[in-house]
């Protein structure tokens, strides 16, 4: 069976100044933008701590004991759940920002491939967490059509 | 005559492990923007509709309530939309560049596509910022 050339050839990317510069500005900013955002969930988790008011943000609005409890529940597993994503994502972009820039810095090519592979996988939890999205939004509209059929 | 070191950027020796990175990136990337792009299909579907009952339920639900409240809706929903819409194109056009530039062995092709990529992050880094910003208003409330 016939393949095509690219799939059979091994790669000859010798990576030129003009390419290095561009992976490095990205990491750079994929830097900062792993520790923005750690900043931010580190910031809203103590805020959550902290301020009652952000915990028990239904009390005011006259609903029972049972449901502000389920309601608290819940908020608690967001937060969890919100806690060791950010924690994943921030391992992830900080290590493509550090093995790339040490990488090109030292012109070793085993960095740069561990940073890439780093933020391969950051897209793939995102991707991950896009899909679960997704399969939550089609049953939510699916219950909802059969509750709206019933 | 100087040696090579064997693990150099610039070296000539055939490296499939560059490429197999390079191409999951490109992957994981363009499956996002499919998955973005049909959800934001799903939400301009959705919209059109039942748009109108949607934003009046939204502006019902808010706490404040002045005159001009849904006018506001209908530009917040344009402006998240077309932020939504520039970011995936970014991913989208960074996932090609990049696939594309493995493919055909193009450098130019490759730095186009981390260019997207750099574009994607300034994005994430004003939305990050924005988003850190109301996380301390909220802290120091």
């Amino acid at each position: 069976m016939n393949q095509p050339e690219h799939d059979k050839s091994p790669s000859f990317i010798p990576l030129d100044i003009y390419t290095k510069s561009k992976i490095s500005s990205t990491a750079k900013v994929a830097g900062t933008v792993a520790i923005l955002s750690i900043s931010g969930t580190i910031i809203s988790l103590i805020a959550y701590i902290t301020k009652p008011s952000v915990r028990t943000g239904l009390a005011k609005e006259g609903f029972d004991d049972a449901t502000l409890q389920m309601a608290a529940q819940g908020s608690v597993l967001y937060i969890a759940f919100s806690v060791i994503v950010s924690a994943v994502l921030f391992y992830m972009l900080y290590s493509f920002s550090k093995s790339a820039q040490k990488g090109l810095a030292a012109d070793d090519r085993r960095s740069l491939n561990k940073g890439l592979f780093h933020l391969a996988t950051y897209f793939k939890v995102i991707a991950i967490i896009f899909l679960c999205a997704l399969a939550f939004m089609f049953l939510s509209v699916l219950m909802m059509m059969l509750g709206a059929a019933t | 005559m100087t040696e090579q070191d064997p693990h150099s950027i610039f070296e000539t020796d055939p490296d499939p492990e560059l490429d197999r990175q390079l191409l999951a990136l490109s992957r994981w990337t363009r499956l996002i923007t499919v998955i973005g792009f049909g959800m934001g299909a799903f939400v301009v579907a959705m919209m059109l509709v039942s748009g109108a009952v949607i934003l009046k339920s939204l502006e019902s639900i808010l706490p404040v309530k002045a005159e001009g409240t849904y006018g506001a809706l209908i530009v917040v929903f344009f402006i998240f939309f077309f932020i939504t819409a520039t970011v995936l194109y970014f991913l989208y056009k960074a996932a090609s560049n990049i696939k594309a530039g493995v493919l055909q062995k193009n450098t130019t092709l490759l730095a186009e596509g981390f260019s997207n990529f750099h574009r994607f992050f300034i994005a994430m880094a004003i939305l990050s910022g924005i988003s850190l910003l109301a996380n301390i208003s909220t802290l120091f409330q």
